[in-house]
């Protein structure tokens, strides 16, 4: 079995700004909180002087440290540096992105003074740590095996990318699945199928800064992604934006004072409106309380609910478009929809339930699941599927067969794409045709796979090529080749073609797109992981041993300043003792990135002094203890 | 699909596809069903389900993984162009 001796296997939704985990355990799907109790963690690496944050303290710090801390590196894997959406993204970022080799983007950072790259997989893959380690902590194992999510309309590079930083933060990937499948199956939609066949499904998922809708048709465990839409920015932050603009016009009404180009008040702002719009989704109204907002004014305020909904809703209305367009795209009408499901925090929004709901003529939606977690949740459900342990309790309920998200063919001479693999086709599977020469003695022949749904092989998506030479020249149409597509279990394309006179094959496994890493680049990058990791650990330590020694001078204060300690050590030790600790906390203050060892150093030194006059105050007044007839000791 | 309607293409369409009876009869039998006699749409998707799950390579593991995956390929080949062949009469 896949999972056993490697510790459960986990599900993580790795989303654009947050990511959660989950695994299967006591018959049910956990979602695990991380160190701060939170259930979803920020997907952010951030780099300073000293050391690399990750998740919700890489996303604490992020105003005082903007240029590097990274987060959406999900809008950047697996896609090249020209690609439009990178070129737009990165204007609004406040990290640098720079084209590396074969046009991959890379990620500009200073990190312990430093110039470094990295690429989005890298960044992903310590989100990946991250969420291993929440799990990791939680179940007191370690863990291997991993599903991970990713959006439907993903390629295979960005699909592959995606399993890449799996694999340079160690884990196994045993499945790529797509979100809304995995929320579908939290649902457990998929074995509700009734008789009469093939079911509906439309998942609406607004998230903090995406919004996704995708069309879903599931029959005999096979699920189908019918169409997909939405807007790459659209989201929660959207909405907060809303409200803070609202709020400095008010502030401008009330006190005359333009707060808009200070950015620390804005933040404050922001983030006391990210806490009210959470609190309208459950009550009418509730106030903004910001202490010296501004030029030492506080600032009191309420908001309604009704008038957050007319801040935003335009936005939520934009929201309704994209379901109408999705539904047109898959040729299903909105009657025939059986279940809508909830997915993404902003989906809590009241006015954005109402809106869906009227959209679909009163249908109740699928809202029991948490919405943050649906995505993690389904993944949590798979991955102990596919980790054996527990087939054979779910040995009826769910066999997810997984589809190509987009159609696989070869570009012919005219440069129209020939499809071999139909999207939508169940894998793993194989498919054959016969090709033949298309000019007169042509003795090689190029193969170019492309992936994507236009016509035009310009329009697609290139995956890789190969050729095949050294047969003898004939009229066209002479020579012909049975060309074969093969995808395993995992999504992994292997096309090859035979020359059918000389017998000669050539043959390609699409994973080395020149824009994924190799072999040796994973291999490279996993052991740079390593090194962050101990570097990580370093830190600690470090600031571990610091805190002793902070620790240790206050304390030793203390019992110097005491009236009654103090007057148990002879006056000349206690000035001794007095002046070391006044030069070790000053030492303290000043060097408060000084290396692990002069912590070290630092301690004993201080311990040499004060321990002898210590030792001997208790065996002063030790044996005039309370306990007269017992043989008390001092601890070391 | 494309081979189907293949026309003037540089490329030659294949014999390797024509669904011929025999073919037909081998498609029934891969999904265990009877060889011939009248076939209905919800027959083929239970025997389709019951094989793949059956044969699924998540269901597998060492060395009947890839035997597994050879026969699931058969299978859902099988599954597909019983579907289309019904879906054209």
């Amino acid at each position: 079995m896949a999972g056993k001796g490697q510790g459960p296997a986990i599900g993580i939704d790795l989303g654009t700004t947050y990511s959660c985990v989950a695994v299967w355990q006591h018959n049910r799907v956990e979602i695990i909180a991380n160190d701060q109790g939170n259930r979803t963690t920020p997907s952010y690496v951030a780099f300073t002087d000293t050391e690399r944050l990750t998740g919700d303290a890489a996303k604490n710090q992020v105003a005082v440290n903007a240029t590097n801390t990274i987060f959406d590196a999900k809008r950047l894997i697996g896609r090249r540096y020209n690609d439009a959406t990178v070129q737009s993204d990165t204007k609004l970022w406040p990290f640098k992105v720079t084209p590396g080799q074969d046009d991959k983007p890379m990620i500009g950072v200073t990190y312990k003074y430093e110039e470094k790259q990295f690429s989005a997989e890298e960044i992903s893959s310590m989100v990946l740590v991250k969420m291993r380690e929440i799990a990791e902590d939680y179940l007191g194992t370690t863990i291997k095996n991993a599903v991970i999510t990713v959006p439907a309309y993903f390629n295979n590079s960005q699909r592959q990318a995606t399993k890449d930083a799996g694999a340079i933060a160690g884990l196994h990937v045993m499945r790529i699945i797509n979100e809304p499948t995995a929320a579908a199956i939290a649902y457990g939609l998929d074995n509700k199928t009734s008789s009469t066949g093939e079911k509906k499904v439309l998942i609406f998922d607004l998230g903090g800064g995406t919004f996704d809708v995708s069309v879903l048709t599931m029959e005999e465990g096979k699920f189908e992604v019918k169409a997909t839409g939405g807007d790459t920015h659209l989201g929660g932050e959207d909405f907060d934006d809303r409200m803070v603009n609202h709020f400095v016009q008010e502030f401008k009404k009330k006190h005359k004072k333009d707060i808009s180009g200070n950015p620390r008040a804005l933040r404050r702002l922001r983030t006391s409106c990210e806490r009210a719009k959470r609190t309208l989704s459950s009550t009418a109204q509730t106030t903004i309380e910001i202490d010296a907002l501004y030029e030492g004014i506080d600032f009191f305020s309420r908001v309604t609910r009704a008038r957050f909904e007319e801040l935003n809703i335009d936005l939520f209305r934009k929201c309704m478009e994209p379901v109408e367009e999705c539904l047109k795209d898959a040729k299903i009408d909105k009657s025939d929809v059986n279940e809508v499901v909830l997915v993404g925090g902003s989906t809590r929004i009241p006015k954005v339930r109402q809106l869906l709901q009227d959209f679909f003529n009163g249908k109740e939606l699928c809202k029991s699941i948490n919405p943050d977690e649906a995505v993690a949740y389904g993944a949590g459900v798979q991955a102990a599927i596919l980790s054996g342990e527990r087939i054979e309790k779910m040995q009826d309920l769910v066999l997810v067969l997984d589809v190509t998200p987009l159609s696989l063919g070869l570009n012919d001479s005219r440069g129209v794409t020939k499809v071999f693999i139909p999207k939508n086709t169940t894998i793993p599977t194989k498919k054959e045709q016969v090709r033949q020469t298309s000019k007169d003695n042509q003795t090689g022949a190029l193969f170019r796979v492309y992936e994507g749904e236009s016509t035009l092989s310009k329009d697609n998506n290139l995956l890789g090529q190969f050729t095949v030479t050294g047969f003898p020249p004939a009229p066209k149409g002479v020579q012909k080749f049975n060309v074969c597509f093969d995808i395993d279990e995992n999504g992994i394309l292997k096309v090859s073609a035979v020359d059918k006179t000389m017998g000669q094959m050539q043959k390609i496994t699409i994973t080395d797109d020149k824009c994924r890493l190799s072999k040796e680049e994973i291999e490279k990058m996993v052991q740079e992981a390593a090194k962050f990791k101990l570097e990580d650990e370093e830190q600690k330590k470090k600031d571990e041993v610091k805190n002793m020694l902070e620790n240790y001078a206050y304390n030793m204060r203390n019992v110097i300043n005491n009236e009654k300690t103090g007057a148990k050590i002879p006056p000349a030790n206690k000035r001794k003792i007095e002046v070391a600790l006044e030069q070790a906390i000053q030492w303290l203050d000043e060097n408060q990135l000084a290396e692990r060892e002069e912590f070290e150093d630092k301690m004993k030194e201080l311990e040499g002094i004060c321990n002898p006059s210590i030792a001997k105050m208790y065996h002063g007044s030790g044996s005039g203890g309370s306990d007269a007839g017992h043989n008390i000791a001092e601890l070391d | 699909w494309n081979w189907r309607h293949r026309e003037d293409e540089d490329y030659d369409s294949s014999t390797e596809f024509d669904s011929s009876e025999t073919d037909l009869v081998s498609y029934r039998l891969v999904l265990g069903l009877s060889p011939s006699g009248p076939l209905k749409l919800d027959d083929v998707k239970n025997a389709y389900r019951t094989c793949a799950l059956k044969w699924h390579p998540d269901r597998h593991q060492g060395s009947s993984k890839a035997v597994a995956e050879e026969k699931f390929k058969a299978c859902s080949a099988a599954y597909e162009s019983l579907c289309d062949k019904m879906a054209l009469n």
